[in-house]
């Protein structure tokens, strides 16, 4: 006689890719649902701000713009938590919450686990990925952390001879793929990257334009809209000069800040090509993938072809929609690990 | 190129041809992410140990600058091995080279290191504060937080350009003897402290930069005592080391070099952003934190929580970001004073 008894089901499983970014974070889940939130989240500063809002948290676009009634952070600095701040390690935490939320429809019942690929920028230390499992556990059932651009080159099935150039808000991610797990040796993290960009093209302009009134949040919006490198322009936007709206023409400043990636490029790019068997480093030099936000500065790719000319030629492609490049990869990638892989990085409880 | 074209054979949707290759990747991938949860979770790296991640630029032409190096270790060796008529019955044998017993027959004269036309490469910077010292506080900002997260920016910027360590990268308790030990172990050639003042009521805010040296301002004083407060790892016993520190003339001027280098780059870039903003000028008083240095130290007095129009600038990233910059720019503008081409071209 077989005796039956009620086992508890297994919750189903949701497999998820998730970027978290400086700048921009975002989802990319098996059922399809893709979503990206603004890198924000901002609490109320005090009791009345709490009663206008009406809410404990806000996180993305609503953060940013209800900013002078929040204590707002950007807790990815530089595509890493800060360090030293609970605050932070809290507001990762709601930005994940968030995306899971926008991923999971609510009311689905059973809650399914999520098994999630995070990427993380290319030289993220131990302590800061330590960190971030940390943050996870609780959220997700099973947590694999691996390096922006080797999620990237996942997805796009460019595992081989392929060098992924991932340039991002606060970081810049350079990654040569080999058809090997990438080393630390295969990939450099550059601190130059879009947020650098929006420093310079500000202070270029308050050089310029001594009178003018111009935030970092205008210059930032600017460069997303006009940037260039070599010839491009003219850039004429609106801003406040002793407080009557003003034309200036900010071509000058915005090719010198947007250039001011390129030497650093070009000379990280070289280096790490030189590092490549020479019989393989021609394939690599004919196989640049450029991505990132930043990576769609008009003629970017084109000035990086360029300096590849120094060894020879080579050739860069850019991706064209770089918001879910990285978390389509780690989609991909979580959804070809096996089963009893994701039990083996599961978090101390197996649960959420 | 968008992420549904691939630079593989297989169409996208279809099972990719090298199935058994990706299967030892993701292995090496979930292999990597299972060392991760071999130290238990919150435990940090050992204070300063972070790993500088850009290579180095080496240009040929910086050898120039090691060759007086080169000449006076030469003649040094040439003087070390010329027969000594009688030498000291102490004397240590070193790798077959008979080192003769130093005497000093008065106090040191003080040397220009301009002689020693040598680059600054390693930089330790110093939060202020930390863990159970929270520094001073106002309106929800501690001084220990702002160092830290000015320290994480001035890092951002340095380290292009040179080899950046930080006595404490979280919010934790470090020593003061602690701090100066991580930048004399890593042969720092510039220590750099980041605090935040506290001015007494009616001050206006203002900037300031110290160099180790006694004073005999009883406000200086305090301030001292308040950032000395904290000075665990030290004991009765050392103080006679402190008072040869305070007077110790070899590395005084070129922190004062340092500090004027500093203090005038916070000033005139953060006046930009508080036209009220005082320059509180470049003084000495004793900083235990700056006494077991061995390179040139600085303690900078970067803001003022006492100055609620200041809190609220203290708020703004880009204030922070501003502060950073200022010191990025001072510390630079200090490195190459000590490059012979700067002085070559007046620069």
């Amino acid at each position: 006689m077989t005796t039956l008894t009620a086992a508890t089901p297994e919750p189903p499983v949701l497999k998820v890719g998730i970027d978290l970014g400086t700048s921009r974070s975002s989802i990319s889940a098996a059922n399809g649902e893709r979503h990206m939130v603004r890198s924000y989240v901002g609490w109320p500063r005090d009791m009345v701000a709490r009663k206008v809002l009406q809410r404990d948290v806000l996180v993305g676009i609503e953060a940013l713009e209800k900013r002078p009634m929040l204590d707002l952070r950007r807790p990815l600095e530089r595509g890493l938590i800060k360090e030293g701040s609970a605050r932070d390690e809290q507001a990762v935490r709601e930005i994940v919450r968030r995306l899971l939320e926008l991923a999971v429809p609510a009311g689905r019942n059973p809650k399914p686990a999520i098994h999630a690929v995070v990427g993380v920028p290319a030289e993220t230390l131990r302590v800061n990925r330590q960190n971030l499992r940390r943050i996870l556990d609780g959220q997700v059932a099973s947590t694999m952390i691996v390096s922006e651009p080797f999620a990237v080159a996942y997805g796009l099935d460019a595992l081989v001879h392929t060098m992924v150039v991932d340039i991002g808000a606060g970081t810049t991610d350079l990654c040569v793929l080999m058809g090997r797990f990438p080393t630390e040796s295969d990939q450099r993290t550059l601190t130059v990257a879009g947020d650098a960009v929006d420093h310079h093209l500000h202070a270029r302009i308050q050089e310029r334009f001594p009178d003018a009134s111009v935030s970092i949040h205008m210059a930032r919006s600017w460069k997303e809209k006009y940037s260039f490198v070599g010839g491009g322009g003219p850039v004429v936007v609106d801003a406040p000069v002793s407080g009557r709206p003003t034309r200036i023409d900010i071509t000058e400043p915005m090719r010198t800040a947007c250039e001011s990636l390129v030497e650093p490029l070009r000379e990280t790019m070289l280096d790490l090509i030189a590092r490549v068997e020479p019989e393989y480093q021609g394939r690599v030099r004919n196989n640049v993938i450029l991505t990132g936000g930043s990576g769609l500065i008009r003629g970017l790719g084109a000035a990086l072809q360029n300096a590849l000319g120094e060894l020879g030629g080579g050739r860069v492609r850019v991706v064209k929609d770089p918001v879910f490049v990285g978390s389509d990869g780690g989609l991909t990638l979580a959804n070809d690990v096996r089963d009893e892989d994701w039990l083996r990085l599961a978090g101390p409880r197996g649960d959420q | 190129m968008t992420p549904g074209e691939r630079n593989g054979s297989s169409p996208p949707g279809s099972k990719p041809a090298g199935q058994h290759f990706k299967r030892s990747l993701i292995e090496a991938a979930v292999r990597d992410n299972e060392a991760l949860g071999a130290r238990p979770f919150g435990s940090r790296d050992e204070p300063g140990a972070r790993r500088v991640r850009r290579p180095r630029r080496f240009s040929p032409w910086s050898l120039l600058l090691l060759l007086p190096v080169a000449a006076a270790a030469a003649l040094g060796y040439l003087e070390l091995n010329r027969p000594e008529p009688d030498p000291a019955p102490e004397a240590a044998v070193n790798g077959g080279l008979q080192i003769p017993e130093i005497r000093f027959t008065g106090p040191p004269e003080a040397v220009d290191v301009s002689v020693f036309p040598l680059p600054i490469q390693r930089i330790v910077l110093d939060p202020g504060h930390g863990g159970s010292s929270p520094g001073t506080a106002a309106g929800g900002l501690t001084e220990k937080a702002l160092a830290l997260d000015i320290a994480y920016r001035l890092r951002n910027l340095l380290d292009d350009r040179f080899r950046v360590a930080m006595t404490r990268e979280a919010d934790m308790n470090v020593a003061l003897d602690h701090r100066t030990l991580i930048a004399n172990r890593a042969g720092a050639d510039v220590f750099v402290s980041i605090h935040v003042n506290w001015l007494p009521a009616n001050r206006a805010c203002g900037v300031e930069t110290y160099y180790l040296g006694p004073t005999d301002d009883p406000e200086l004083s305090a301030l001292a005592e308040r950032e000395n407060s904290e000075a665990q790892g030290y004991s009765l016993g050392d103080l006679p080391r402190f008072l040869e520190g305070l007077y110790a003339q070899a590395r005084q001027d070129d922190s004062r070099a340092l500090a004027t280098a500093i203090q005038e780059s916070l000033y005139r870039r953060l006046r930009a952003e508080n036209p009220e903003l005082r320059n509180r000028g470049v003084k000495s008083a004793p900083f235990v934190v700056l006494i077991g240095a061995e390179m040139p130290a600085i303690l900078a007095e970067v803001s003022c929580l006492s100055d609620a129009k200041e809190v609220e600038r203290l708020r703004d990233e880009n204030y922070l970001q501003a502060i950073a910059e200022a010191l990025d720019a001072g510390i630079q503008s200090f490195a190459e004073s000590l490059l012979p081409a700067a002085k070559l071209t007046g620069a």
